[in-house]
């Protein structure tokens, strides 16, 4: 193949590239070498490009993606995970049935709960307990999502709860720790109605996810999904997890706390309020309220 | 499902600073930039099953771009000249001056207004190729055009940088 000096010299940019397949590349340099006016022409342009090789990629800004566009990707992909709820999910089964029956769906949890976070960390099964914790937080942090109750005032979002859960969740005060409360929501978890209370921590919001999950405790693990973390544990008869974009330890002091200040089994109750009814506390106390 | 995410943040993700890197010099600002990426990278996943080559970097900045120039027609036609109809410049250096400080940061400042400077037909192929090191074969899966037009719009580009570079002091 021989070439001219037009194509060549179009085609120099291309060479200096090493994107010429072998013919091309022959014929180019075959015509380099014997035409007095492009030898030198790609001489220079070979001095040109030595000399400015690598100093546009060095000086040029390269703009990295910035941190809120990493979370706000990140976010969108645990939306993108979302079953969606179960409509009319059915109360949980009681356990109040004869021992034998009892040993075996004591055995049958215990074999579930091992499963619980196998399950969510090896994603193989279509059960994502943990995909779908991160995506209902994720929801939540929506314009108006976030709570049904809004109040910071623990006394006020547990009774809330009554008739709409059969179970009670604990809900901790620990404003004076810097763990505000933001209110309370009704959620799903795992195919089951659960509680959910949003608290806040600077500018992070944490939801503690609540729901029955009979068996025994199980001590809190960690794991961490799409830029969340999450920590879970189960005492009492119920799950726990928060989910939060605050840092792993930070929210593993918060699971500590919470544990900390929740009343035990043989003090069920904070004697803080006086019982309900007696409408003489003060101006401040409104007549109606459960002790807590 | 949850694997699927897993899939897409080990292979995709890595690549997300050349995505914001491509959508910013195209739009022109951090805010558009960032709108355009997540929607991007939204639309990459949800077709990620159809992903079956091994070059996960391409294929995120070819749905990047596609998004972006949609983006661009949408809100800011008048910023997209048909590249093909601009005049070839000619390579003449008007009045280079030899005692140019070579300050890496200078040249920056210069090689950034003149890149900002070019037609984005022609911006988009000399970043994916100067900055990126795409072989034309893969800048030409980016930006849906032939090998030969990839080759043509880059040669004219970085003839557009030569002059610009070299009236402003650069050899």
């Amino acid at each position: 193949m021989s070439m001219d000096c037009e194509t060549h010299a179009t085609l120099t940019d291309a060479s200096l590239d090493g994107e010429l397949d072998a013919a091309s590349a022959l014929a180019f340099e075959s015509h380099a070498a014997a035409c007095a006016g492009c030898g030198p022409r790609l001489a220079s342009a070979r001095d040109e490009r030595a000399r400015m090789a690598g100093r546009l990629r060095e000086s040029v800004t390269y703009y990295r993606a910035p941190p809120e566009l990493r979370a706000g990707v990140a976010a969108a992909l645990a939306r993108e995970n979302v079953p969606p709820p179960p409509r009319g999910a059915a109360a949980p089964a009681r356990f109040g049935l004869g021992s034998l029956a009892a040993a075996v769906a004591a055995a049958a949890v215990l074999a579930s709960a091992l499963t619980w976070w196998a399950a969510s960390e090896l994603g193989g099964s279509r059960r994502d307990p943990v995909g779908e914790l991160v995506a209902s937080h994720v929801r939540s942090l929506q314009i108006d999502h976030l709570t049904d109750i809004a109040s910071s005032d623990r006394h006020a979002v547990k009774p809330w709860f009554a008739g709409k859960l059969d179970f009670t969740p604990p809900v901790a005060d620990l404003a004076a720790d810097g763990y505000a409360l933001r209110g309370g929501r009704l959620d799903y978890v795992d195919g089951r109605p659960a509680a959910a209370l949003a608290y806040q921590r600077r500018q992070h919001v944490i939801n503690l996810f609540v729901w029955s999950d009979a068996g025994g405790d199980e001590a809190a693990r960690a794991t961490q999904r799409a830029g969340f973390n999450v920590v879970a544990w189960r005492e009492r008869g119920l799950r726990f997890a928060l989910v939060s974009d605050l840092g792993e330890d930070e929210l593993a002091g918060f699971a500590e706390r919470l544990r900390k200040s929740w009343p035990t089994a043989q003090n069920p109750g904070h004697a803080s309020r006086p019982p309900a009814g007696s409408g003489r506390d003060g101006p401040g106390v409104p007549p109606d309220r459960r002790a807590g | 499902m949850g694997q699927e995410i897993e899939r897409f943040e080990r292979l995709v993700l890595p690549h997300l600073d050349a995505a914001y890197n491509l959508a910013r010099w195209l739009t022109r600002n951090d805010a558009d930039a960032a709108d355009v990426v997540q929607e991007a990278v939204l639309r990459a996943f949800r077709y990620f099953d159809a992903f079956r080559g091994d070059d996960a970097r391409g294929w995120l900045l070819a749905t990047v771009r596609n998004t972006t120039w949609s983006w661009l027609k949408r809100n800011r036609p008048e910023a997209l000249v048909p590249v093909d109809e601009v005049e070839a410049l000619a390579p003449e250096l008007p009045g280079a001056d030899p005692s140019a400080a070579c300050d890496d940061r200078q040249l920056g400042a210069a090689l950034n207004e003149a890149i900002a400077a070019l037609p984005a037909g022609f911006r988009e192929v000399l970043l994916l190729r100067e900055v990126e090191g795409m072989s034309y074969k893969e800048i030409a899966a980016v930006v849906d055009a032939p090998i030969g037009t990839v080759m043509s719009r880059l040669a004219r580009a970085r003839g557009i940088l030569r002059v610009k570079l070299a009236a402003a002091g650069w050899r």
